[in-house]
């Protein structure tokens, strides 16, 4: 038979209640006197763990941005373009082209845009990215990344999960495994969406085969923040107290029954869900948000509001403890109208996550969080042509080049890494692969790629298949 | 994936094995000189039950095998488990719906010999067997609603396959048949349609409808698909470590891999026309007035003639892919590829005679390779029938590649020529009129199916893996380390011959995993608890005896699964109680001597249908198409393309198993409770406790109307005071009554909610249930919902003890 000490010993939040003590003692249960006992750890899974070694991170913040954002638009200026634009890529490029919807034929086309230097590092930003290049200093601009997809699933899985295979865990999911998380009454890993559904959907914050624990849990846009996070109309939260009260008495009687330490896993899980339910509502309450950072954000602008919300959100769960939220902003897919829509979607998210980078600096806090910005592929030099009633231009996906920028936690700022060719279609300096970057953020999180794995169908599986070097160039 | 640490011995062997196949099994990691082959690799033979000291406990030789370990290890065995456990463990086990309370009564007060016995015999009979069987197979089989890329497009004929495994385990279908019939159903000498219904198995692979996909890509990871579900189902091996090099562990080489995936290489993508009883009789009528009112409607809007400009400008564009001036066209070219339906079956009538389509042969353009750089002939053919149809001249098209065509043009016409030309030929408005059509003259059910590409691709070794580097050419085989194929009069090996060889007697993996996964089901944990791995890398059986006494008893038996399950579930091993023993806990803390029962969270489904079962929510109907339960419109916000529609009246309270599982964006409460996510074979589920399951349990509007509906039973049920209430709800959903404490303390909160609702009316009315507590008291209806909710959010009811 199981004492209430044991009990107490198993479940995470120490659970006293003096109603239940009456009710042993009622039915000759109590075998010994134990008073309120603090509850020792141990059946939580997202427990603190130790990093491998010292880290620089403790939190990230991964704006992905679905679709594939043109890096010859945005991050990567190819002036020599302009000299073969109308004509075909030289043929030692066309061969073995991987391109979704063009022809290797098509003709060249150089971006319309005028780059700048910007802060006192002189990094090279296109004009629809002013307040990103307001933080020059402060982040590194990678222009050397390739991946191995080039359709939008497939992709946006390898660049989450390191493979385009199903099943396998995101990034978030492997961190929350790795390291648990510091917050006690919010998930670990969040996801932030504006824009509308992602390609790969759930596979990119997914627990793969990792226990559901380490899941990615979406906060909504709309109705409840967590899903069924708001008790019934007419449940008031006292009611919802007596009932999970009530619960626990019942449930902890099972465990006296049956002695299933599940059973304190359980009540946990519940205790968590109810401090949830005030908790999550505080974090969305802005009203202790000075103006002006909400100003900074763009909060108070219609267009910028959405993804906005999300990035002053991504700081006030990092605060709070959770170790990986990642912001999921759809609309980069510019196949054609890339003049139109890509300015438009600059002006909604450039100022938002230059003010991420911005506020958490001044917080203090951008040291310890690693802020990452990218999509799953970048794209073509050529010209696909998608017209119908106007000239409506835009660019194919190309998976052999594309850039992303890191800041914060671990990543030397005020920095330019990696090189493509004249024609930004193949990385001709510092070549890295997501398997690098992935082996990099987790490094800067104090993580070995190599020794953060999990067994899997009779083998040890990890984030970064059997690859992944860091990339030291990237680090402070 | 790459070697581990410690690992070196057994990657030493591995690389010596290329040069000796056929040995490997031999050379599981054991002593130089005679290793033993690796236990799973060897036919099982049925040993004897052991003899053990307290006879008496023993119902079948399962109790010997399991008691003979206890009494070596000097453990005793559990009492067994009181009568209403053991009610509603055989219930939610063999149906997996609680028992009634009459059920309960009947039973409690059977004292008749047999009693149990016949309780087994009336679940096994109870056509919710199916349902509640069929569903560990689709995890099995990753079944899935939709496509399961970008769009993530449904699949509306897929539940046809599901109803098939429902009867199949419902008529109980012997296992060998079971598998013959799923493998190459189609291939059987005159298939039934339900024979070839029974392959839809093999369509539960991915499908990617994304722009500017390479098919031939998509075409090999299917196959790919295909072999390692086999492996993991029927085999119990981990293949597809195979596909990039030879596999680090266990004997198959990477050629092997390929042979072994050549017997899916040739595989075509069909559907068929898959009518329910019932459903054909009256269907030619119908049919005849159907075409007769689509035809009015398509002239109505002068479809042949913009049809025919279409057909033609798309043509001209595929004719000539480095036109820029048409990318456009081209992308409606492809666009037919992407979103036509699958090529039908090649020996319905329609198929034109001689089989072969004359527009089938490759069309030649630039490089020989098509727009996006497939080879055609390395593609699923059902890929490119949209386009062979359009190719064909539109006297020769049968009636059903017509309407195909004429379908997929009205609703991919705007894709070339943009919205403002798309709006003024009115095609929205006519494609509601012919949907509505549709709904009132419903067609056939249809049904995926798996048939034989005409012309088959030839099958390379893929150089790790890449679809772009083909290696050595290989012929369809099965790996050395296991029993040889049967030799077939035909020249090459067929999926007939290898899912024959897969339930050959002799195999020594199809019996032993099948029967495994039965007992995990029962107990909570294999007797291999790898159950997806009986390869080098997986657990050791615990009872390797038991195991196989199990596996040759049921192909010796016949393959009879209900026979199987029977006996399980009448040993004393499986009547034991579940409560944990402290003197076990230290030994023995996972229970793998089986000196007691487990407790088991129930799965996602079945915690939905116990929940609509007690509250008497429950809609019994069996098979069918899928539902969409109601969910909140931001879990329809994460789809790529939004467009779940709750399901209305009795469709919303269907069992878990037919709810539509959108790859994608999965239904929440599935997924929060540890349902697969239907991307690969699932051979066992985790078991895991969030916060997320407590809120949905608490809040989801679905289980807070359970609650409703239950607080409205029970208090219709019952004539008396709230105790005699709380006995009739504790009966609905635990089978049992409350003790004292537990009514004490359950009677304490319904006296102080009472309290508090009757200063509070408002809380009252918005706690009342829509419908159903008319003529009831709203202040107890409202009461006794709370009640009802920590009930059904007990440990008790989501488990099974």
């Amino acid at each position: 038979m199981r004492t209430r000490r044991d009990f107490l010993q198993q479940t995470a939040c120490g659970l006293g209640t003096v109603g239940l003590w009456h009710l042993l003692a009622e039915e000759g249960l109590a075998g010994e006197a134990a008073g309120p006992t603090a509850g020792l750890p141990g059946v939580n899974p997202l427990a603190i763990k130790m990093p491998h070694f010292l880290p620089k991170a403790r939190n990230v913040i991964f704006l992905f941005m679905a679709g594939g954002p043109s890096h010859l638009d945005l991050f990567d200026p190819k002036p020599e373009l302009k000299k073969w634009e109308g004509k075909p890529l030289p043929a030692s490029l066309r061969k073995n082209m991987d391109v979704a919807f063009i022809k290797p034929t098509a003709h060249v086309w150089a971006s319309p845009r005028v780059f700048r230097p910007h802060g006192k590092c002189g990094m090279e930003l296109s004009d629809l990215l002013p307040h990103t290049g307001n933080q020059a200093d402060d982040i590194c601009l990678v222009r050397s990344l390739h991946t191995d997809q080039v359709n939008h699933h497939p992709a946006q899985a390898m660049m989450n999960c390191g493979t385009a295979l199903g099943g396998h865990p995101s990034m978030g999911a492997w961190l929350t495994y790795g390291l648990g998380s510091e917050s006690q009454n919010l998930p670990g890993f969040v996801v932030l969406s504006s824009g509308g559904g992602t390609s790969a959907g759930r596979a990119n914050w997914g627990s793969g085969y990792l226990p559901t624990s380490f899941e990615g849990v979406p906060f909504r846009n709309t109705g409840d923040p967590v899903l069924h996070l708001s008790s019934p109309t007419g449940v008031s939260r006292e009611d919802q107290r007596a009932r999970l009260n009530a619960l626990r008495d019942l449930n902890e009687l099972r465990y006296v029954k049956t002695g299933d330490a599940e059973i304190a896993s359980r009540i946990s899980a519940y205790e968590l869900a109810f401090s949830m339910q005030s908790s999550a509502p505080e974090l969305l309450d802005f009203s202790q948000e000075t103006p002006s950072t909400l100003d900074m954000y763009g909060v108070n602008d219609k267009r910028k509001k959405p993804f906005a919300v999300n990035c002053l959100l991504a700081r006030r769960l990092v605060e709070r403890g959770v170790r990986f939220v990642e912001v999921f902003h759809r609309g980069w897919d510019h196949h054609g109208n890339l003049n139109q829509d890509l300015q438009s979607i600059c002006t909604t998210t450039d100022q938002p996550a230059a003010a991420l980078v911005k506020d958490l600096k001044q917080r203090g806090l951008l040291d310890s969080t690693l802020v990452i910005w990218g999509g799953e592929f970048g794209r073509t030099a050529l010209l696909e042509n998608r017209r119908t009633e106007a000239n409506q231009l835009g660019r194919d996906h190309h998976r052999a080049a594309f850039s992303m920028w890191m800041a914060g936690g671990g990543i030397q700022g005020g920095q330019v890494v990696g090189q493509t060719d004249d024609f930004g279609f193949n990385v001709v300096e510092d070549k890295i692969h997501i398997h690098d970057l992935h082996a990099t953020i987790l490094h800067c999180l104090g993580l070995n790629h190599k020794r953060l794995t999990y067994r899997h169908q009779g083998r040890e599986f990890r984030l970064t298949d059997v690859a992944g070097e860091v990339v030291k160039k990237l680090l402070v | 994936m790459g070697p581990m640490a410690g690992a070196s011995r057994s990657l030493f062997l591995s690389s010596l094995l290329v040069f000796l196949p056929g040995a490997m099994a031999l050379l599981q990691a054991g002593e130089a000189g005679s290793p033993p082959p690796h236990w799973a690799f060897v036919p099982a033979e049925q040993p004897e039950a052991p003899q053990v000291r307290d006879p008496s406990w023993v119902r079948n030789p399962i109790d010997a095998f399991v008691l003979a370990r206890l009494e070596s290890e000097g453990v005793q065995p559990s009492a067994q488990a009181d009568r209403s456990t053991l009610i509603r463990r055989l219930s939610l086990d063999l149906v997996g719906l609680p028992p009634s309370p009459e059920e309960v009564e009947y039973f409690l007060g059977d004292s008749a010999p047999k009693a149990y016995e016949r309780l087994v015999d009336r679940l096994l009979d109870s056509p919710h067997y199916g349902e509640k069987w069929a569903r560990h197979w689709l995890d099995l089989a990753r079944y899935a609603d939709t496509d399961g890329y970008e769009t993530d497009n449904p699949r509306p004929h897929a539940w046809r396959w599901r109803h098939w495994v429902i009867e199949a385990f419902n008529r109980n279908l012997p296992f060998d048949q079971f598998t013959i019939e799923q493998l190459a159903g189609d291939l059987l000498p005159n298939p039934t349609v339900e024979q070839r219904v029974a392959t839809g198995f093999q369509r539960n692979s991915r499908t990617n409808r994304e722009g500017g996909l390479d098919l031939q890509d998509l075409r090999i990871q299917q196959v790919k698909d295909r072999t390692d579900t086999l492996a993991t189902v029927w085999l119990g091996l981990t293949f597809m470590c195979a596909s990039c090099h030879d596999h680090k562990y266990d004997p198959i080489s990477q050629r092997e891999y390929y042979e072994l995936y050549a017997f899916f290489s040739g595989a075509m993508e069909t559907d068929i026309e898959a009518p329910l009883p019932g459903e054909a009789p009256d269907y030619p009528r119908r049919k005849a007035e159907y075409d007769r009112k689509r035809q009015e409607l398509l002239t109505e809007y002068n479809v042949a003639e913009i049809q025919a400009d279409w057909e033609r400008k798309t043509r001209e564009a595929s004719e000539d892919p480095g036109d820029e001036d048409n990318p456009l066209w081209l992308l409606a070219w492809e666009s037919i590829a992407n979103l036509f339906p699958a090529r039908p079956y090649p020996t319905a009538p329609e198929w034109p005679a001689g089989g072969l389509s004359p527009s089938f042969a490759p069309f030649s353009h630039e490089q020989g390779k098509s727009v996006t750089g497939y080879n055609p002939e390395n593609v699923d053919p059902s890929r490119t029938y949209g386009q062979d149809v359009l190719r064909l001249d539109p006297s020769k098209r049968t009636p059903k590649e017509r309407d195909h065509l004429t379908d997929h043009f009205l609703q991919n016409y705007g894709l070339a020529v943009g919205n403002k030309r798309y709006t003024e030929v009115k095609f929205r408005e006519l494609r509601k009129k012919l949907k509505q059509l549709r709904q009132e003259y419903p067609p056939l059910s249809k049904a995926p199916t798996l048939g034989e590409n005409p012309r088959p691709p030839t099958t390379h070794i893929l150089i790790r893996g890449d679809f772009r580097q083909a290696g050595t050419e290989v012929g369809a085989g099965t790996p050395a380390a296991l029993p040889p194929l049967s030799p077939t009069r035909q020249s090459a090996p067929s999926r007939l011959t290898l899912a024959r060889w897969l339930v050959s007697p002799e195999h020594p993996l199809t019996a032993r995993v099948t029967v495994n996964r039965l007992w995990q089901e029962l107990f909570g944990r294999g007797l291999v608890e790898t159950s997806e791995n009986f390869g080098i890398r997986g657990h050791p059986p615990t009872h390797p005896e038991l195991l196989d006494w199990l596996a040759t008893g049921f192909v010796a038996g016949g393959w009879d699964i209900k026979a199987m399950l029977r006996t399980m579930v009448q040993s004393t091993t499986y009547r034991q109680s579940s409560a944990t023993r402290q003197e076990l806990q230290e030994r023995d803390p996972d229970n793998k001597w089986l000196a007691r029962q487990s407790r088991l969270r129930l799965s996602a489904e079945l915690i939905r249908d116990v929940t609509l079962a007690s509250s008497g929510l429950l809609n019994r109907v069996v098979g069918g198409k899928s539902v969409y339960p109601p969910q909140p419109a931001s879990s329809k916000a994460l789809s790529f393309v939004a467009w779940w529609k709750d399901s209305e009246g009795a469709d919303r309270y269907r069992r878990g198993l037919y709810t539509f599982f959108q790859r994608t964006n999965p239904y929440a409460q599935l997924t929060t409770f540890d349902a697969p996510d239907a991307l690969n074979s699932c051979s066992r589920r985790a078991r895991s406790t969030i916060p997320q399951q407590a809120l949905t349990l608490l809040n989801d509007p679905v289980f807070f109307e359970a609650a409703q509906g239950l607080a409205t039973r029970a208090i219709r049920e019952t004539s008396g005071p709230a105790p005699e209430r709380l006995d009739r709800t504790f009966k609905l959903c635990l089978a049992r009554d409350p003790t004292k404490v537990e009514k004490d303390r359950l009677l304490q909160y319904y006296d102080w909610r009472k309290d508090t609702l009757r200063e509070d009316p408002e809380a009252i009315q918005a706690i009342l249930p829509a419908e159903g507590s008319e003529g009831l008291d709203p202040l107890e209806v409202a009461a006794w919902v709370g009640v009802s909710s920590i009930i059904l959010n007990l440990d008790e009811f989501m488990t099974r003890e």
